[in-house]
């Protein structure tokens, strides 16, 4: 694109963002955000009620009213909602760092796990498994958010030196994520236990949410979600360009700090619950952009049912596909998500 | 001149392709010397003996003398066998560093000089180093055409006719036997497992007809070796016992042949099951499954729930005739809580 | 500039890439667990050590020492074409998904044959590449090549594949599993004239389109009007040289599997250290160079455990791009 179609480009979104969107652009918001609420709503409650085992309909009142018999109960209210609240949140978290991380670096292509957050996070539970024996899910949600923290604050420090502008982060993210990934292949190589113990983890799974991992992952995503809604504007104006935002009083290199820690949080704390899951923060925003405009506010409010709904119908797919056994939801949101990513990319053309 | 570089460039190219040629004639007729072989004075009984192996026939001339195991039926096999062991597969336990003894629970420990190597990634070098004359592979994890091959260029190679896991453990230890020139030895072996057996079925009588399930739990979903499709349950099949028709007529798909994957959701259906036998593949996948809160709330985990070890895992992937013994008596304490039928 | 540079710049760095390619040859062929002096290892070379050590040395670690030479080479040479193209020093020849479609046919045939050989496991991993390949050409059909729907369709597409990989190693046992991991991170044990020789071929042939193609690539460089107003027709110019690129990767992917990195990295050092004046050149002996160190550390740091290539390639990779930064930070 020539400069000068940038720049127009450009001040149209400042003017669309700045001056409250207009109705018709917050009134295409809010009907969407209602549709999607409906389909939220009943992926809920097919989340609670679909399974291995499936909930018959006739039991839903018993349900409700807690006279059904004990280990359905059990079944509903130890399994089928900590899954449910674990999906929803892990969807929402990586949809959300996966708006940020677009948007911090004005590439469409990139994703949550840009930064090497994964990776950091599967080394260390490498480790974890294989040097220390951890056997708690807790130990192993600690030891995620516990790589995932060191990877971050060492790209940080390393990316957002020198330049303000992404691609420095970017290759800071790529540099440490390759490293620590070949050194962690090392290692599973050559411990085969390690290698089995990690395969598992690997596919991503929501099938045993420990409610401790939920309790210490709430505030990690409250805070990550805190400051990229304090930095929406920000963003906005970084979306113009690093030198239209400096103009604008912003500060890009600040900015970007805040984010990609925001960014990391969350990553982290989907990480810890469900492990790695990959592409639902790369498609959400594709997903969310056409209908909400690009305004971080209104992608982001969007984008949490979106993932949310994504990541539950992933879920809920994975119970039924392979009955009675499961598929690990990091492969379905791939089998779901490219699909769509397809079909998006061809209608856009 | 750019051109002429590339020019010097191509012809280096092709001077590299044409030395390689050349010693590839002149390798080749290296390798058609194979290295010398002490023959054994007092029996060539069945020598020269030629096998079918999946990647290619091998011929043995005479007895071998020093004997390269590497897959665990084989190191077990030509122990039992009394053949001069020189390089060994380390047991899964040293291997993952849970034990510092390579040697199997089940083998005779072998003698300080041997070659220990990895089973799941062969140092081919390691094996030439102790100048083996037979190879033992039937039992090889991560045998493929290129290793096999490679290895041939040491010594010949046993291995599997079909693929691993494919024969039974009657035929293994034949073959093994044949090419170590002990076939009498194997039948004996071979006698003593099948004894051992209907030793163990004849104290157990509860043992006819019950049930078991026998599954390795991952990531919310157990993986039930139920099918007769499948060496562990086949094992499990010659004591009396029957897989739980509750899980096995489940149907569906496993995740390896012969197995039925069934998630934790459905653990109810575990409960009426004779003896449940539970494998991990971690200590943190153990307490995922252990403390799920269906799973802990079957009656069966108090009573009749039993972990297994991770040797006795590994040994019932593949139960070879040596084994056997020992296998039982590590299972013993679960199958006698079977209840009598 | 500093004297090392004006040193460096006048030719001498191509006789120090040269020298150090010998050094890590002979490295080579004089390290391994079956210990032997470096007497005995002439006396191999020379056909006049006994029969055995004449295998390990002649039959074993110099085809393996070579491969390593040529593929680093090819994968080089790859690198910078394809860098050049799509004028973004990220470019690689995954961007298409080639390497986790490799990996998908080469898990299919793990675990539906028993026993597969060498040729159908080289096959497979051809056949599954070049079909992800056409897969997103397909399906970004009409957008241009290198275009921003042509990248997202590749990550699409890798993306299924990859989460299919992912499950297909999941669910199968643990020496399958574990044969998978070991082709996926790239190696080259095993590695004997038998096999060496047809890829030598291969790249032979890939190479000479390259090498005929190669004089186009400056002009390329200039822009697409430029090129056309010189007369080049920049279709078939592109076409041949990703033909000639992508031909290099697969043969080196179908025979030692996706060595990551080199390609990556192999024109970057060679633009700091060699003269610019013939890149693809200089690419190769520093990829060369690279996987070479990289597959002598693989199978010797870590006696007697051997760790594939690929997982020291990686991490080499992503040490010397950290330490660029921390370089570049610091100035």
């Amino acid at each position: 694109m020539s400069p000068a179609r940038q720049g127009a480009t450009a001040a149209d979104r400042v003017a669309t963002t700045r001056s409250g969107r207009g109705h018709s652009g917050r009134g295409r918001s809010l009907a969407a955000a209602a549709v999607l609420l409906v389909i939220l709503a009943l992926l809920l409650a097919a989340s609670v009620l679909i399974g291995s085992r499936p909930v018959p309909p006739d039991r839903i009142p018993g349900l409700l009213l807690g006279t059904a018999d004990a280990d359905l109960l059990t079944l509903v209210n130890e399994v089928r909602i900590p899954r449910t609240i674990a999906a929803a949140l892990v969807g929402a978290a990586l949809a959300w760092a996966g708006t940020l991380m677009q948007a911090m670096t004005r590439n469409p292509l990139a994703e949550p796990g840009i930064l090497g957050v994964g990776s950091g996070a599967a080394f260390t539970v490498t480790i974890a498994l294989s040097w220390f024996g951890v056997r708690s899910a807790l130990g192993i949600a600690a030891a995620s958010v516990l790589g995932a923290a060191v990877m971050t604050v060492v790209v940080l420090a390393l990316g957002l030196r020198g330049s303000a502008d992404g691609s420095r982060l970017i290759l800071a993210g790529v540099a440490f994520s390759m490293t620590i990934s070949g050194v962690q292949l090392g290692i599973t190589l050559l411990d085969p236990r390690a290698l089995d113990a990690m395969r598992g983890w690997s596919a991503g799974s929501l099938a045993t949410p420990d409610p401790a991992v939920l309790w210490i992952s709430l505030p990690l995503l409250a805070v990550g979600a805190t400051i990229a809604l304090l930095l929406r504007r920000p963003l906005d104006a970084l979306s113009l360009g690093d030198d239209l935002a400096r103009s604008l009083g912003s500060h890009p290199l600040r900015t970007r700090g805040g984010v990609a820690v925001a960014a990391a949080l969350l990553v982290g704390a989907a990480t810890a619950i469900a492990g790695p899951i990959g592409f639902v923060g790369l498609i959400v925003p594709h997903l969310v952009r056409p209908f909400t405009g690009p305004g971080t506010a209104q992608v982001l409010l969007v984008s949490t049912f979106v993932g949310a709904v994504l990541m539950l119908a992933a879920d809920v797919v994975g119970r039924i596909a392979l009955w009675p056994g499961e598929l690990p939801v990091g492969v379905v949101t791939a089998a779901i998500g490219a699909p769509i990513l397809l079909l998006l990319v061809r209608g856009r053309r | 001149m750019p051109i002429r570089r590339a020019l010097r460039r191509l012809s280096l190219t092709l001077g590299a392709l044409a030395a390689s040629a050349a010693l590839l004639a002149g390798c080749s007729a290296a390798a058609a010397s194979t290295p010398d072989r002490t023959t054994d004075a007092t029996s060539s009984a069945g020598f020269p003996v030629t096998l079918h192996n999946a990647y290619g026939d091998v011929t043995i001339a005479s007895k071998p003398s020093r004997v390269a195991a590497l897959g665990y039926a084989d190191v077990a096999l030509a122990s039992a066998l009394d053949a001069n062991v020189v390089v060994a597969p380390q047991s899964f336990s040293a291997l993952s560093g849970a034990d510092s003894d390579p040697n199997l629970p089940y083998v005779d420990p072998l003698p300080e000089g041997t070659t220990w190597i990895n089973p799941m990634n062969v140092n081919v070098e390691l094996v030439a180093a102790a100048r083996p004359d037979v190879i033992l592979a039937t039992a090889g994890f991560t045998l493929d055409q290129a290793l096999y091959e490679q290895l041939s260029d040491i010594a010949p190679v046993v291995t599997y006719e079909k693929q691993l896991y494919a024969a039974t453990s009657e035929d293994s230890a034949r073959r093994v036997a044949t090419a170590l020139g002990e076939s009498k030895a194997a039948d004996e072996l071979i006698d003593k497992a099948d004894a051992a057996i209907a030793d163990l079925r004849k104290e157990l009588p509860n043992l006819d007809g019950g049930t078991f399930l026998y599954g390795q739990a991952r990531d919310g979903v157990v993986v039930m070796l139920v099918e007769e499709a499948n060496v562990t349950a086949r094992f499990m099949h010659r004591l009396g016992l029957v897989a739980l028709p509750a899980v096995a007529e489940l149907g569906g798909a496993g995740s390896v042949p012969g197995a039925i994957d069934v998630s934790f959701e459905q653990a109810r259906l575990f409960d009426d099951a004779g003896v449940l036998f539970m494998t991990y593949q971690s200590d943190a996948l153990r307490e995922a499954f252990e403390d799920n809160p269906i799973v802990a709330a079957q009656p069966i985990m108090e009573s009749r729930y039993v972990p297994v070890g991770l040797e006795t895992a590994t040994a019932l992937q593949d139960p070879n005739v040596v084994a056997v013994p020992w296998l039982l008596d590590r299972l013993r304490p679960g199958l006698e809580l079977v209840p009598a039928s | 500039m500093s004297a090392m540079a004006a040193i460096l710049t006048r030719g001498w760095g191509w006789l120090v890439a040269c020298l150090l390619l010998i050094g890590v040859l002979v490295a080579s062929l004089l390290a391994g667990d079956l210990l032997l002096g470096p007497a005995e290892v002439w006396d191999a070379v020379t056909g006049r050590a006994d029969a055995f050590t004449t295998t390990v040395v002649l039959s074993w670690r110099l085809p393996r020492a070579l491969a390593a030479v040529a593929f680093g080479a090819a994968l080089g040479a790859a690198g910078a074409v394809f860098q050049s193209i799509t004028r973004n020093p990220l470019g690689s020849p995954d961007v298409i998904g080639f390497n986790t479609g490799a990996y998908t046919g080469v898990l299919i045939v793990l675990l539906a044959v028993p026993a597969a050989g060498f040729t159908l496991i080289a096959g497979a991993s051809l056949a599954g590449g070049l079909a992800t390949a056409a897969l997103v050409v397909l399906f970004s059909r009409g957008a241009g090549l290198g275009g921003r729907t042509f990248i997202l369709t590749g990550i699409a597409v890798s993306a299924l594949l990859g989460a299919t990989n992912t499950w297909l190693v999941y669910r199968t046992d643990t020496a399958t599993a574990t044969a998978g991991s070991v082709w996926a991170a790239g190696t080259l044990d095993s590695t004997r004239w038998h096999n060496l020789a047809p890829a030598l071929l291969g790249l032979a042939i890939a190479t000479v389109i390259l090498v005929a193609v190669t004089p186009r690539l400056r002009i390329l460089a200039l822009g697409d009007d430029l090129t056309t107003a010189l007369g080049l027709r920049v279709r078939t110019s592109r076409v041949l040289l990703v033909t000639a690129a992508v031909a290099l990767t697969a043969i080196t992917t179908a025979s030692a599997g996706p060595i990551l990195f080199i390609a990556l990295a192999a024109p970057h050092l060679a633009r700091v250290t060699l003269p610019r004046r013939h890149p693809i050149i200089a690419a190769a002996l520093l990829g060369a160079l690279l996987l070479s160190a990289a597959d002598w550390l693989a199978a010797h740091a870590f006696a007697p455990a051997q760790l594939p290539v690929g997982a020291v390639t990686i991490s080499i990779g992503g040490a010397y791009l950290v330490l660029t930064m921390l370089r570049r930070s610091n100035r």
